[in-house]
């Protein structure tokens, strides 16, 4: 039931998120644009400047990319059967800049209250052989760690806080505890890790109401190449004929030495 | 008579003081790299995709989901992707209702089996028969050389031979010094319309017919063209070339062979 409605009219289309801190973007690219559905048992439709743009989208849920020109944008969110956006549940102003990309992820506050909350995508390439790993804490929880294969990589994240990491890619086992402690609160997930992507994790819902889910996505193609190809390391090394010159220079001087101290003790005589 | 024999004694010596040193120098292993001359470089650069975008590569980016235990986003099954949606933009505002979904780009032609990772390269040309194995990258973040001189290696990051596009990179050593010449070694005698047969773990074989051979010094190497995960199919060997550093134990250059699908 999820539908998308794509505006490319000039200026009508509009979601979008605020933002700080993201990349210096090329001119004409226009901003991406994922928006993330954290709020537990609650579709909703997402207007954009007044215009619909996520009809009946699901709790847990993702949607987008969605390109959009940079600007500033008014989003309202709604119940799902509202006719318009004139009552809405949640409202928020957005400000993308060109080629940048952004998160709109609409959650619970750590006090159990919905919220928007806009963030920056990491998009820079990743080194050859990584991968990167965002986690964002958009649940109705108190603050955390999260562990990769047991070890605690990420501490004592707060809502609405987000931690990245970048590392060798491959499967992780990660789990989200309660921080300072093994009290598992989400997990352990196995998360599949690509080369050269960028995974980010939402932990959403309540930890009181017991509704605590991840929602994620990718982002690939962020990969680089490596650094160069070692491909060689010389002609063999062999001893042998270090030994051989040893033993000939020795042989030498040994008959050279004798034959002219002969030699010497001939002419003396 | 004794004088003599010693007059003899002390040329013998001399002679062996002169020669041992010449034999050595003369016996010593030469370095394996070669030094080429490029041809058709110009081609091979028109196969890369174009330069990146400054930000982002944003056409590139995509919902997906991943294994978790709880309801990740968005699926791929029932509803449309949202990002084929999104991504129409031809679609007016208001106009309707729903987006339909593009009609999946379904199979490749019946007679190309999907490729899968390479395991044996064969250079008739040279006589080269290989097994290939999967590398990544070492700890410095340079490409992984299978440590057998005598194995090539599969970048397992980047495309596989005979994907639909981007540049297959394979790599092997032109020597070591453990265990001398390399794979590799001569394959800057390549040249264009030699042949490469790869062979995947499926067991299907790809034909191609080599394009160029470039050499350039390991500053200038155009690793973003060689590494290029997209432009149109090519196979890319990679080797050392150029002097022999005997100081850092590395060939000032690199050599590679590009080639193209035989269809």
């Amino acid at each position: 039931m999820r539908r998308l409605i794509a505006a490319t009219a000039a200026g009508s289309l509009a979601v979008a998120a605020a933002l700080f801190g993201a990349l210096p973007a090329s001119a004409a690219d226009p901003a991406e644009v994922y928006v993330v559905h954290g709020i537990p048992g609650l579709p909703v439709d997402v207007y954009v400047n007044g215009a619909l743009t996520l009809d009946d989208f699901q709790p847990e849920t993702v949607a987008g990319p969605l390109d959009l020109p940079a600007g500033s944008y008014e989003i309202a969110i709604t119940a799902a059967d509202a006719a318009d956006a004139s009552a809405p549940v949640l409202t928020a102003t957005a400000d993308v800049a060109e080629g940048n990309s952004y998160s709109l992820v609409a959650h619970l506050d750590a006090d159990g209250n919905p919220t928007i909350t806009p963030y920056a995508n990491d998009i820079s390439t990743i080194s050859a052989g990584q991968t990167r790993l965002v986690v964002r804490h958009d649940a109705a929880a108190p603050a955390v760690d999260v562990r990769a294969g047991g070890t605690v990589v990420l501490a004592g994240v707060t809502n609405p806080q987000e931690g990245v990491l970048n590392i060798p890619a491959g499967t992780v086992s990660a789990d989200v505890v309660l921080a300072g402690t093994t009290t598992v609160a989400l997990g352990p997930a196995s998360l599949n890790l690509a080369e050269g992507s960028a995974t980010f994790v939402h932990a959403v819902g309540s930890a009181a109401d017991g509704t605590l889910a991840l929602v994620s996505f990718v982002i690939p193609g962020l990969h680089s190449a490596p650094g160069g190809v070692p491909a060689g390391t010389g002609p063999a090394d062999s001893s042998l004929p270090g030994v051989a010159l040893i033993v000939l220079l020795t042989a030498g001087v040994a008959l050279a030495a004798i034959g002219g101290r002969r030699l010497y003790l001939d002419r003396s005589l | 008579m004794s004088r003599r024999r010693a007059a003899t004694g002390l040329a013998t010596g001399l002679a062996l003081i002169v020669a041992a040193p010449v034999i050595w120098w003369a016996t010593q292993p030469e370095p394996a790299g070669q030094t080429v001359s490029s041809v058709n470089a110009s081609a091979a650069a028109e196969l890369a995709s174009p330069p990146p975008v400054t930000s982002g590569e944003s056409g590139l980016a995509s919902v997906s989901s991943q294994e978790m235990p709880s309801k990740t986003s968005p699926p791929s099954d029932s509803a449309p992707p949202p990002s084929e949606a999104v991504d129409s933009p031809a679609a007016p505002a208001a106009s309707s209702d729903t987006v339909p979904a593009p009609a999946p780009p379904t199979s490749a032609p019946a007679t190309a089996p999907e490729p899968t990772a390479p395991i044996r390269i064969e250079l008739p040309a040279l006589g080269v028969d290989a097994e290939v194995a999967p590398v990544g990258v070492d700890s410095e973040g340079l490409m992984e050389i299978p440590k057998d001189v005598d194995t090539v290696g599969w970048y397992r990051f980047g495309p596989v031979p005979g994907a639909a596009a981007g540049s297959a990179v394979l790599s092997g050593h032109v020597d070591d010094y453990q265990q001398g010449q390399g794979v590799f070694a001569r394959i800057g005698d390549l040249g264009p319309a030699d042949e490469i047969r790869v062979t995947d773990q499926n067991g299907s074989t790809r034909r191609f017919t080599v394009l160029s051979r470039e050499e350039w010094s390991k500053g200038e190497v155009p690793l973003d063209r060689l590494f290029d995960r997209g432009g149109s199919p090519r196979l890319v060997l990679i080797t050392c070339g150029g002097s022999f550093n005997s100081s850092t134990l590395g060939y000032d250059d690199n050599i590679a062979i590009t080639a193209v699908p035989i269809m």
